[in-house]
């Protein structure tokens, strides 16, 4: 398109150096008179031709490249900034609680897991590390259900060499 | 006291823990934009910058205004030798016209001084024009890294509809304002000068309603480009920010909705991980800024500097000689304004962007 009309502009202005030359040397009388009806039907010419050949659907193509490109641009951080909230929301979750925990008078270590699948990376399965009681457990369990709405089958208790799931469904193998 | 002591290292570690991973955040945000990249193409106008400690704005401005000093001198020295050379000609030009040289179907006088001013102006032109070019193709690579890495910032910092939106704008203009230049206008300027010097030589008033013409033709060009810009960059804008307030809304309703402890701790990370973005946005903004005005600070002297020379040249000229010969300069002059206005408009467009992306309130 540009090209178009640089090519247009250009044609436009060389035709009318070129004209005002000839009227200019033509000499005077019926030679300049025909001399400014040719040069004037060519400049004509020049100025009418080029709007045939427009492509009116290139400004809609680049327009539409440049949008997904600013798009693409506009993702280059999100991943980074998901993985990093997932990171913060892990590590905050599980020092809460480890604190509730202490403050239930329970000794442990906690790692929690958010689902990353979600738009946000929300609390999703929690692992105690540590010797609880079978009260402590479930009164933690209870705690960890109240303040993250995680139910007891996603509540992984670790202790001894094996999982144990909470919620009945038996103990789980220690992953390798 | 034991127990304000407790609460106090307690505190401590909590802020600690808190200062450390804004930190952490920062420099994994950085890492995923690219920082190195973009100040390692900067580092000829912006030498030691450190994106991600922050911009010192005083070293920054400080460094451009030693470019310019030290520029000064040089720049003085060529625009002065220029203007002395172009009003020896005129000198000479009045002498042969007050020698009485035959004034017959053609001015002598004008067209040996319209050959000799354009004999000396075309060194100028065309180094001037280098410049110019240089300058705006060192602009446009520099804005490849630049404009993404303002975007995905942006985008990160709460106004993803308003980043992307500035980036297609500021893309799609420059790119046709460059093509323009390179393509169409560039051209006409020469075909400006080319029409001025035929004028000068010859006398016929159609060149010289061409050249005028032509003139209008870039000026209205640059300035068209620029007005449909900033036009289409504030109705974009205004339309983009009400979709991400919608967002940002929506994103706190989701948080408000979820159990207070897990809304809070989310809360938290999203703001942590916003604030990051929205530092390295100001900061990304900023230097880019910087970079692009000191890639066209020696440009910009250069062509003030020249510009101004031929038009006090032109004014003196004036009152030794009534030819034509005065004129030329002028417009000779005219030329590098336009050439000034080219390079002014691509850097204003690359300024607009970043000031509207700096300026952009984040979620």
């Amino acid at each position: 398109m540009v090209e178009q009309l640089g090519q247009w502009l250009m044609g436009v202005t060389c035709g009318a150096m070129v004209l005002a030359l000839a009227v200019g040397l033509a000499p005077a009388g019926a030679p300049k008179r025909a001399a400014q009806l040719a040069g004037g039907l060519l400049l004509l010419l020049a100025v009418v031709k080029p709007l045939v050949h427009l492509d009116g659907s290139a400004l809609t193509r680049a327009f539409t490249e440049y949008r997904l490109e600013a798009e693409n641009s506009a993702q280059g951080l999100a991943d980074t900034n998901k993985t990093l909230m997932t990171d913060i929301i892990e590590e905050q979750c599980a020092a809460y609680i480890q604190d509730k925990a202490a403050a239930l008078g329970i000794s442990c270590q906690v790692q929690v897991e958010a689902d990353q699948t979600a738009d946000y990376p929300i609390p999703k399965v929690v692992t105690v590390t540590g010797t609880l009681t079978g009260e402590e457990q479930q009164r933690l369990t209870e705690q960890i259900e109240a303040d993250f709405a995680i139910p007891a089958d996603r509540q992984y208790y670790e202790s001894g060499g094996y999982h144990e799931r909470t919620g009945g469904e038996g103990p789980l193998p220690l992953e390798e | 006291m034991m127990r304000r002591l407790a609460v106090f290292m307690v505190l401590l570690t909590v802020l600690t823990g808190t200062a450390l991973a804004a930190q952490g955040v920062k420099e994994a945000q950085g890492d995923a934009l690219n920082l190195s990249g973009l100040e390692h193409a900067g580092a000829a106008w912006m030498p030691n910058a450190d994106l991600e400690a922050g911009l010192n704005l005083e070293e920054s401005m400080g460094h451009i205004l030693d470019t310019g000093s030290a520029e000064m001198g040089g720049v003085l020295r060529k625009a002065l030798r220029s203007g002395a050379l172009l009003l020896a000609v005129v000198l000479f030009c009045s002498l042969a016209e007050g020698m009485g040289a035959d004034k017959g179907v053609i001015d002598g006088a004008a067209l040996v001084g319209a050959l000799a001013v354009t004999a000396v102006a075309a060194a100028d032109a065309n180094s001037l024009i280098g410049l110019g070019r240089d300058a705006i193709d060192h602009m446009d690579s520099f804005s490849k890294l630049l404009l993404p890495a303002v975007t995905a910032a942006a985008s990160a910092a709460g106004s993803p509809g308003g980043a992307v939106a500035r980036q297609l704008a500021t893309m799609l203009f420059s790119d046709l304002l460059i093509t323009l230049i390179n393509r169409v206008l560039l051209p006409l300027v020469y075909t400006y000068i080319a029409a001025c010097v035929a004028w000068a030589a010859v006398g016929n008033e159609g060149l010289k309603r061409m050249a005028a013409t032509l003139k209008w033709a870039v000026t209205t060009i640059l300035t068209g480009v620029l007005i449909v810009f900033v036009t289409y960059l504030t109705i974009s804008g205004v339309i983009a920010g009400t979709t991400d307030a919608l967002s940002v809304k929506a994103a706190k309703f989701t948080m408000s909705s979820l159990v207070p402890v897990v809304g809070g701790i989310l809360s938290d990370a999203a703001e942590t991980v916003l604030v990051g973005a929205g530092v390295l946005k100001n900061t990304v903004g900023v230097f880019g800024m910087l970079t692009v005005v000191g890639i066209c600070l020696v440009p910009f002297l250069q062509l003030g500097f020249h510009y101004l020379t031929y038009k006090v040249a032109s004014a003196l000229s004036a009152s030794l000689s009534g030819s034509r010969v005065s004129a030329l300069i002028d417009q000779i002059g005219g030329a590098f304004g336009l050439i000034l206005g080219m390079t002014g408009a691509c850097a204003l467009l690359m300024l607009i962007s970043m000031v509207a992306a700096v300026t952009a309130a984040g979620g």
